[in-house]
Order: structure tokens, then C-alpha cells, then sequence
């Protein structure tokens, strides 16, 4: 009884969904629906009060609990919904951005070439850059920091970085005990990229030039 | 050394415009390192306004990135590359071929104010001219590394630069309308009557196609007034055939804009998104049979 008496209720909701698609009558309609079901619900109640009968019926033949048990059997049948986090990971999107990484050329060489744009555009100030030229002229940085903690994810290092050195990554584990550890170098960056650069580059990638 | 600054071009390439590098690969040796920076780079700066998020109020970002390249080209030409394999790929490619400065800066700037300008394209010769500056200047710098300095062929190389510009423009419409974009010129949305909210919620429709045609047909009247200057020119005996293979990239456009009346210009029909498997076929059949 009371199961048709929720049914009941889910068939009124789509009137109630159906106006708010119409702003202007919304405040009307939800007020009428409103009124129709408590005047439904107060109808429903006097109708349908369970009688002595049925109330020994229910006990007598154990239907809660046959219906319970069908339920439990219902969801044997299904695929859970838990993951095993730490053997099996959601999916992520390409455009996740987690920890951060300095990325290479197939040849070895550094992509970053200390423009300092990544430095100059982050608005938590978590970059901190030293550079000056190396012995074959080219320019290259001596230290580049990232203050984990102070970073905000928001992806604008990545978005400025003309020569998509510094992205973010895919890794989201690297919880560290203490606040040192999250005090990140240029080696650490470099160490990251080298390890994550396989998905990094296929995050990157696109098939056809749209424009 | 060269190679490995070359040998980055060319993954960029063969990465981010599958097309053009099989396309490219037609050129003859001597020209083809030039070619292929110069497709690199294109590749590069095509790609700031996708790799900037539309989100981001911060124009700053792309122009910032804008200005990276601008200052790339000027390093190139003043003989103190960046330390970017582009760079050096072009700084090597300047020394050996003759190709001008100000071509890659106009490539920059279409795609700049691209990227400033924020909204559709009012009418078909706006669409047309951003074309010409994007895609044509890059043929024009692919006949200058072949060493074609000619200007009829520079005339022909507009129309096929016109249409290619046009037919990416098509070809990359649902990706655009998926980051709620549209270059559709306006004017010809509005004689169809088609809002672009439709075009973003609702996808492929009618008067949509017919709007599609009109754009099309334009792209296709350039490539086919190409062939016939060519045959034209074929004939006089005054076109180098070196510069067919530069002027090969129409054939990757013709393929597409021939898909695309299969598939009665319906932009978001997903057969449209697949490489043409036909097209080594065909650029190796246009290329001796000497026209487009």
C-alpha cells in the first residue's frame, strides 16, 4: 500500500519537472501541484488505511521479508558499484590536471627554455625560476621550484607555457608526510616527466589541425 | 644535429596534420626540411587557441604565447634562434632556402586576430581572406623553399589556399561547435535562417546543409579554378612542375570537399572525420599526372 502510495507520488513529479522549463508560470504551477498532492495524499490515506486483516496477512506469510530477500538477489546479479581504488582507478579525463611535471624532447633535451611566462601568469605564486645561459649559449633554468602547497591546480603554468614544458599531469597520489616533501625541484619535476611522459603525450594529442 | 631538430618537425607534423605531412613528403629533398618547419610551426601556432581554455577570461595567455612566436621568427632572422627545435629546424631551413620573414609573421597574426576576434565571421570574404593569410601564406612559403618565383603560380596558390582554409574551417566544425564556436560565415546563416544556439544544441539539420553547400561550393570553385590555371599555364609551358608538388595539399581539400557531397553536406557525418584511405593513391596519381 504504501509502495502504491509512492508510486502514486512519482507519477505526479514530471508535472512538477515539466515547470521549470516555463520560468515566468513556475511559481503558479508548483504552488497548484503543491495543493493537489497534499489534497491526493490526505484522500489516499482515508482510502487506503490498512485493515486488521491485512496487517496479520503481512506478518503471517513474512512478505517484508520475501520482498527484502528478493531485492538482495536483484543485486547479486548486478556489477557493483565500488572500485578497488588502490589496484583499480576511475577514469580520468585527458584534460585532469594533477601533479606537475617538466617534460623532455625524445632526444633528452629540456623543452623548458626559462621564458618564465609559467612564473610570470601564476596566481598563487607557487613557481619560483632562476635561469642563466649554459656554456653552449642556450638558456636554461637553475632552479625551478613549484611550492606544491601554494599551488592552485588551476592549469594556467600549462596554458602559458609556449613550449608545453610544464604541463599537468595525470598523477593524483603523492600525498607526502610532511610539508617539505611537496617543496618541489627542478629534479623532482624532471624525474616526474620522465616517468609520466607516455600518458602526458597522449593526453596532448590531437589528430587534425581545425583551424 | 639538423636531423634531430627536423626529425621533431616532422613528428609534429605527422602528429597534429596527418594530411599535409604525407603531402609534404612529395616535395623535393632539398626543399623539404624548409617545408617541414614551416609545417611545424603552423602546426604550433594553430594550436595556442586550442591549448588556451575558452574559460579563461585571461586573453593575455594567448597572447603571450602569440608573442613567443613572433619573437621566435625575429630570433630566427637575426641569426640567434630560440633553443626550440622549430627554431632551429627554420633557422637552418632561412639559411639554405629563401624563405621571407614576413609570411610566417602574417601567419601569426591571422591566427592572433583569430583569436581576438571571439565571433563568427560576418560574411564569406572575411572567411576567405582569414583563409588566404593562414593557408595561403604557407603554400606561398612552400613554393619559395622549392625556389618558385613566379606570380601566376603565386596566383594559383591563393585559390588553393583559399579553399583548403575554407574546408578546414568545415571539417573542423563539429570539434569547434563542441567548444561552442562557429565560423559559419553569418550572413549565410541568416539567409538560411539558422541560429547557431541550434547548431550547439541540436547538431545537423536542413538548412544547416544547405548553408554548409554555399560555403562549400565556394571552396570548391577555388579548387577548381586552380586546375584550369594550371592546365592553362600547363600549356603556355610556363609552370615549373616543381611547384605541383608544393600546390599538392588541394588534393587532401578536393577529397574532402568530394566526401562531403557524398555525404550531402551533412558536416557532422562521422565518416567526414576519417582519414581518406584513397589519398596516397591519389597525390601519387595527381603528381605524375602534373595537375591538381
Amino acid at each position: 500500500m504504501h509502495l502504491l502510495r509512492m508510486g502514486l507520488r512519482m507519477a505526479q513529479r514530471p508535472r512538477l519537472a515539466r515547470a521549470y522549463t516555463t520560468p515566468t508560470h513556475l511559481r503558479q504551477d508548483t504552488l497548484q501541484a503543491a495543493r493537489a498532492m497534499r489534497v491526493a495524499a490526505a484522500a489516499q490515506a482515508e482510502q487506503y488505511q490498512m485493515g486488521t486483516l491485512d496487517k496479520a496477512a503481512q506478518t503471517l506469510f513474512l512478505s517484508e521479508i520475501v520482498r527484502t530477500m528478493w531485492l538482495v538477489l536483484e543485486q547479486m546479479f548486478k556489477t557493483p558499484y565500488t572500485i578497488m581504488y588502490p589496484f583499480e582507478k576511475g577514469p580520468l579525463s585527458p584534460r585532469f590536471r594533477g601533479e606537475h611535471a617538466l617534460r623532455r624532447y625524445p632526444s633528452g633535451e629540456e623543452r623548458c627554455i626559462s621564458c618564465k611566462l609559467c612564473e610570470a601568469i601564476c596566481p598563487a605564486q607557487a613557481i619560483t625560476i632562476e635561469s642563466e645561459p649554459r656554456e653552449d649559449g642556450a638558456r636554461r633554468t637553475t632552479r625551478y621550484d613549484i611550492d606544491m602547497t601554494k599551488c592552485i591546480y588551476c592549469g594556467m603554468c600549462q596554458e602559458a607555457c609556449p613550449v608545453d614544458a610544464i604541463v599537468e599531469g595525470p598523477n593524483f597520489e603523492y600525498a607526502t608526510e610532511t610539508h617539505e616533501e611537496l617543496l618541489y625541484n627542478k629534479e623532482k619535476l624532471l624525474a616526474n616527466g620522465d616517468k609520466w611522459e607516455p600518458e602526458i603525450a597522449r593526453n596532448l594529442k590531437a589528430d587534425h589541425l581545425y583551424r | 644535429m639538423a636531423s634531430r631538430h627536423l626529425q621533431h618537425c616532422l613528428d609534429t607534423v605527422r602528429r597534429s596534420d596527418w594530411e599535409h605531412y604525407v603531402t609534404s613528403l612529395f616535395i623535393p629533398a632539398h626543399a623539404r626540411a624548409a617545408v617541414f618547419a614551416v609545417r611545424a610551426f603552423n602546426c604550433e601556432v594553430a594550436s595556442v587557441r586550442d591549448s588556451v581554455s575558452s574559460q579563461s577570461k585571461e586573453t593575455i595567455v594567448a597572447s603571450m604565447r602569440f608573442q613567443f612566436w613572433r619573437d621566435l621568427v625575429d630570433g630566427v632572422y637575426a641569426g640567434r634562434p630560440v633553443n626550440h627545435p622549430i627554431a632551429l629546424a627554420l633557422a637552418d631551413a632561412v639559411e639554405t632556402t629563401p624563405i621571407s620573414k614576413h609570411f610566417l609573421q602574417r601567419i601569426i597574426s591571422s591566427r592572433e586576430a583569430d583569436f581576438n576576434a571571439k565571433s563568427v565571421y560576418p560574411t564569406l570574404a572575411s572567411l576567405e581572406a582569414y583563409a588566404e593569410q593562414s593557408q595561403s601564406s604557407l603554400l606561398y612559403l612552400q613554393l619559395e623553399a622549392c625556389g618558385v618565383q613566379n606570380f601566376k603560380v603565386d596566383h594559383i596558390a591563393s585559390h588553393i589556399g583559399k579553399a583548403i582554409g575554407i574546408s578546414t574551417i568545415l571539417r573542423g566544425t563539429p570539434a569547434h561547435v563542441q567548444v561552442r564556436q562557429l565560423y559559419l560565415p553569418s550572413d549565410l546563416l541568416a539567409k538560411h535562417n539558422v541560429s547557431t544556439e541550434d547548431i550547439f544544441r541540436k547538431g545537423p539539420s536542413e538548412p544547416l546543409s544547405d548553408v554548409v553547400f554555399d560555403v562549400a561550393s565556394v571552396a570548391n570553385d577555388h579548387v577548381t579554378t586552380a586546375r584550369s590555371h594550371i592546365a592553362e599555364s600547363a600549356v603556355k609551358n610556363e609552370f615549373p612542375q616543381i611547384a605541383l608538388t608544393a600546390l599538392l595539399p588541394a588534393i587532401g581539400c578536393d577529397s574532402y570537399l568530394q566526401r562531403l557531397e557524398k555525404a550531402q553536406f551533412n558536416v557532422f557525418n562521422p565518416s567526414l572525420q576519417r582519414r581518406d584511405w584513397k589519398l596516397l593513391y591519389q597525390l601519387w596519381k595527381k603528381n605524375r599526372s602534373g595537375n591538381i
